[in-house]
């Protein structure tokens, strides 16, 4: 840690114009995932460097496909002489570079963290997820609906291992970990003045006060949201949002930190082989808490409300922590024009 | 690390005929279980459900199952020798160990009979660790009543309490839904009670044993959810912020109604 300490104290920047190097190098020794587009912008395996997007802020999809993808295969089964064998489909372990990741993006991995590798970890994620590099990297400038201002943000307070912030003709380089260290050994950096500094936290200080411009919820009202919140469960804003919200489960497949799934099989024809599955589900779905016995989330309103709480307060009172980076996704997709942010707004005015 | 995920292929040992929609199958494994667990059960190329162990012994567990869909239809049609997978076993378990030196009201109703059954073994068993103790079993029908073959064995050791929603020809018992018994109940204070059975039941049921003077806080339910994974991460079976599969599925009532969503099992219970 002291380490890490004086190279950051040293303080580094690289030119934008060896960028495609230090990637190329890194593409050496790892798989690199950056932004791509093809008019939906999402993070890639990347073969061709001129692919990457450099993007003014964050992809449309999140960074957990990559992780937690929307069908995985557990394993494979074949009727055999001793019942079935199993095949195990345990993948994915490659090293991986995240190149681009934005604030939001890492507390999303955090928070994913928190459900998949706790007390019981989840073996087909902690291997994807195990030897990941993160190299992130400063918003240009907010989306719409971008509100991480609520949760700490554009800079996340670690999680990555090296953080670039565009400041002209280079990026102002933080380092955040003993592996973000090797890679400034790498040979692409160099040591950056105390004007490149000075441009750096006006650069984000200028963004910053533009997300909480338009976020219009300060720091102090989300430590409160969670207590404000849990008080509202029979308010009447869950049965107007019962109304208009469709149920068709988008803001869940888009959200960074939902995690809901279901397992299934897929049988070949005769039956005597097939794999089992898993596929991304939503709590918004009618079926989601269904039982034989019963449907315990059989209306709406009941499901709408908990989503919200499974991101402001289950997780607040279980682990200490908001489920929610304020990546504004799921407002973003909503076809009701259901805005979180705004429902926020009215809990805890 | 062991893949939670990946079940353990087992041959199923025996089958036997509980009632028209309900066989218990007895299941070759040496996985070793606390009463009131649970196993996901793998019908292979129809899927996986929760299932409570009904029983177990030296090299075996049994699975009482009622066939009311994809997987449990399956299985009904499956036969000794054939092999299904099981993983587990997951959830807490019944909260034995507080009902010792106590009196103990095990309260079931239909399937719910079925994660009851292993305490009433135990009991029969360790007899002399209870005080008074009593089964109060509820069933739609007679010819639906799981276990009728061993209830001459367990009056034995316990007050046996039936009940029928619907009589059929021969039946004797009490016709009733389970409150209707509840008052026959010849202990109130210093017990442990434990129940499974249909959520409307258990609401009741709590309903009436709190009036009788029973405490919520010793009274235990054991909840039905959808459940997928069995380990707290595919979120079905979360209520109120806890995962019926690994912080359940027993809760006591008192912790239930403090849920932030207030569980259907106990809504109306103390309002
Ligand atoms: C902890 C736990 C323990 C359990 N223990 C047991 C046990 O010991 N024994 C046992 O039999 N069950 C038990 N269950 C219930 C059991 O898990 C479900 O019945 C099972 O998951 C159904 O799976 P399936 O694939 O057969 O049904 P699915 O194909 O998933 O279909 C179930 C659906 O079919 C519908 N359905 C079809 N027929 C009926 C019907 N007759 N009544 C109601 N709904 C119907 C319902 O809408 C239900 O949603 C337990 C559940 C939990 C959570
Ligand atoms: S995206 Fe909007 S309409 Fe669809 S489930 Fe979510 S809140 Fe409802
Ligand atoms: S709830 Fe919405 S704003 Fe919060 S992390 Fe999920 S998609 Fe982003
Ligand atoms: S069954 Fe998946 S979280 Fe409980």
């Amino acid at each position: 840690m002291k380490l890490v300490k004086m190279v950051t104290i040293m303080m580094l920047k690289i030119a934008k114009n060896r960028i495609n190097e230090f990637l190329a190098a890194l593409k050496e020794e790892y798989t690199l995932y950056a932004p791509t587009s093809n008019g939906v912008t999402k993070f890639e395996k990347i073969e061709d460097l001129t692919s990457i997007c450099f993007l003014p802020n964050r992809t449309d999809i999140s960074l957990k496909s990559i992780f937690f993808p929307p069908k995985q295969k557990f394993f494979r089964w074949k009727r055999g002489e001793m019942g079935y064998e199993l095949e195990d489909y345990l993948d994915g372990e490659e090293k991986k570079v995240i190149f681009g990741a934005r604030g939001c993006d890492i507390r999303s991995l955090k928070i994913l963290d928190m459900y998949m590798r706790g007390e019981f970890s989840d073996p087909y994620y902690e291997k994807r997820r195990k030897n990941t590099i993160i190299i992130g990297i400063s918003c240009d400038y907010p989306r719409e609906s971008c509100f991480c201002s609520a949760f700490g943000g554009m800079v996340p307070e670690d999680g990555y291992d090296l953080w670039f912030t565009d400041i002209g003709t280079h990026y102002f380089v933080d380092v955040g970990s003993d592996i973000g260290k090797e890679l400034i050994s790498l040979g692409f950096f160099q040591e950056a003045s105390p004007e490149d500094l000075r441009k750096k936290k006006r650069r984000i200080e200028k963004v910053q006060f533009e997300i909480e411009r338009r976020t219009r919820i300060d720091l102090c009202e989300v430590k409160r949201c969670s207590q404000e919140i849990k008080k509202k469960s029979q308010d009447e804003i869950w049965r107007e949002l019962g109304e208009i919200c469709l149920c068709c489960g988008k803001c869940n497949f888009v959200c960074p930190t939902c995690h809901c799934f279901d397992v299934r099989d897929i049988p070949s024809f005769d039956g005597s082989e097939g794999y089992r599955i898993r596929v991304w589900d939503s709590c918004h779905l009618y079926e989601y808490a269904k039982t034989s016995a019963e449907n315990f989330r059989k209306e709406k309103h009941a499901r709408v409300r908990y989503r919200v709480y499974d991101k402001f307060v289950f997780p607040v009172m279980r682990y200490g922590v908001y489920a929610c980076t304020g990546c504004g996704r799921c407002t973003e997709v909503c076809p009701a024009g259901i805005n979180l942010r705004e429902v926020l707004r009215r809990l805890v005015e | 690390m062991r893949n939670p995920y990946l079940p353990e292929v087992v041959p199923i040992r025996e089958v036997i005929e509980e009632t028209c929609d309900t066989k218990t199958f007895r299941i070759a494994t040496h996985l070793l279980f606390n009463p009131g667990q649970f196993v996901e059960l793998s019908v292979f190329g129809y899927g996986e459900a929760p299932i409570s162990i009904s029983g177990g012994g030296d090299g075996y567990l049994d699975l009482t199952i009622r066939a009311v869909g994809n997987v449990t239809n399956r299985i009904h049609r499956m036969k000794a020798g054939d092999y299904v997978g099981i993983r587990g076993p997951f959830g807490n378990g019944w909260p034995l160990e507080k009902a010792k030196g106590k009196n103990l009201l095990i309260v079931a109703g239909g399937i719910g009979l079925a994660p009851l059954k292993p305490v009433v073994e135990y009991v029969c068993r360790h007899r002399e660790e209870f005080k008074m103790v009593t089964l109060l079993y509820g069933a739609r029908r007679p010819s639906l009543m799981l276990f009728k073959y061993k209830f001459r064995e367990w009056e034995k050791f316990m007050d046996l309490l039936l009940t029928v929603d619907e009589p059929e020809e021969g039946w004797k018992g009490h016709v009733g839904v389970v409150t209707t018994l509840c008052d026959k109940i010849k202990h109130r204070s210093d017990t442990i009670t434990l129940m499974c059975g249909p959520p409307i039941m258990m609401k009741y049921t709590s309903m009436v044993l709190i009036e009788l003077g029973f405490p919520p806080s010793e009274i235990y339910l054991s909840l039905e959810r959808n459940m997928k994974c069995g380990i707290g991460i595919c979120g079905h079976c979360a209520v109120g912020g806890v995962y019926v599969c690994r912080d359940g599925p027993v809760f006591s009532l008192n912790k239930a109604l403090r849920f932030i969503e207030k569980p259907h099992e106990v809504q109306g219970v103390l309002d």
